[in-house]
C-alpha cells in the first residue's frame, strides 16, 4: 500500500507538471520537460510494481538498493524537469 | 575492514549483504516505509513547488518563481536524504548498531513553520500577493 499511495502521490506530481508545461507554453523545451516529468512517473511506476511483486510471498524478498535509488531518482528527474517548466 | 561508504552501498546490494546479518524482515519493511515517506513528502515539495508557480498569479514573477524553484529543490534534497537514510540505516540494522542521528526531519519542521508563519502573516496583515 505504501508504494501504491507513493504512485499516487506521484501522479499528482506529474499532471501540475504536465499542466505547467502545456500552459500557455510554445517552447519546445517546456513540451520536453512535461513529457520527462510524465515518463519519470511511469518509470516509478515500474519500479513500484517490481516492488509489489517481490514483496507478495509470505516472506518477502530483501530489496535492492538499486530500487530505492531508481524510485529517488524519478523524484530527483521530475524535480530537475519541475525547474525548467517555472514561469 | 574499512567500512565502505553509504555513497558506495547505494549501488551494490552485493556491498549491503557482506555488511552484518540480515535483520528481521519486519525491520527492514518499516524501513521501506519510511523511506516512501520521505519520497512523498518530498513529492509533496515538488507538488507544492509546481502549484505555487501555477496559483501565485497576482505575485511578483521573480518572487513566485524563487519560492517554487525552492520548493522543487528542497523536494530533490528529501529525495536524495531519503535514499542516504535509508542506506544507513540498513546498514546500522545489519551491523547491530544505533539507528544514525539526523537533524534532517527538525531543519525541515523549523522550515515548514516558519513559512507557516509567513503565509500567516501574508493572508492577515496583506502583503505582495494583495
Amino acid at each position: 500500500m505504501a508504494w501504491r499511495r507513493t504512485t499516487l502521490a506521484f501522479a499528482a506530481v506529474a499532471v501540475l507538471g504536465v499542466r505547467s508545461a502545456l500552459h500557455g507554453r510554445t517552447s519546445e523545451t517546456a513540451y520536453a520537460a512535461g513529457a520527462l516529468v510524465a515518463l519519470s512517473w511511469v518509470a516509478f511506476l515500474v519500479v513500484a510494481q517490481l516492488r509489489i511483486r517481490a514483496l507478495a510471498p509470505s516472506r518477502p524478498r530483501e530489496v535492492a538498493p538499486a530500487g530505492m535509488w531508481g524510485a529517488a531518482g524519478c523524484v530527483v528527474g521530475a524535480a530537475a524537469c519541475a525547474v525548467v517548466v517555472l514561469r | 575492514m574499512a567500512r565502505p561508504s553509504s555513497l558506495r552501498l547505494w549501488f551494490s546490494p552485493a556491498r549491503m549483504r557482506a555488511e552484518g546479518t540480515t535483520p528481521d524482515y519486519r525491520f527492514s519493511l518499516a524501513n521501506e516505509r519510511t523511506f516512501l515517506a520521505w519520497i512523498r513528502t518530498a513529492l509533496a515539495l515538488v507538488g507544492g513547488g509546481l502549484a505555487a508557480d501555477q496559483f501565485l498569479t497576482e505575485m511578483s514573477s521573480p518572487a513566485r518563481t524563487t519560492i517554487a524553484a525552492v520548493l522543487v529543490a528542497g523536494g530533490a534534497l528529501c529525495a536524495v536524504r531519503a535514499v542516504n537514510h535509508w542506506v544507513r540505516c540498513e546498514r546500522a540494522m545489519r551491523r547491530g548498531e544505533d539507528l544514525p542521528p539526523s537533524r534532517f526531519p527538525a531543519t525541515l519542521a523549523v522550515a515548514t513553520v516558519l513559512a507557516a508563519l509567513v503565509v500567516l502573516g501574508v493572508v492577515v496583515f496583506g502583503g505582495p500577493v494583495r
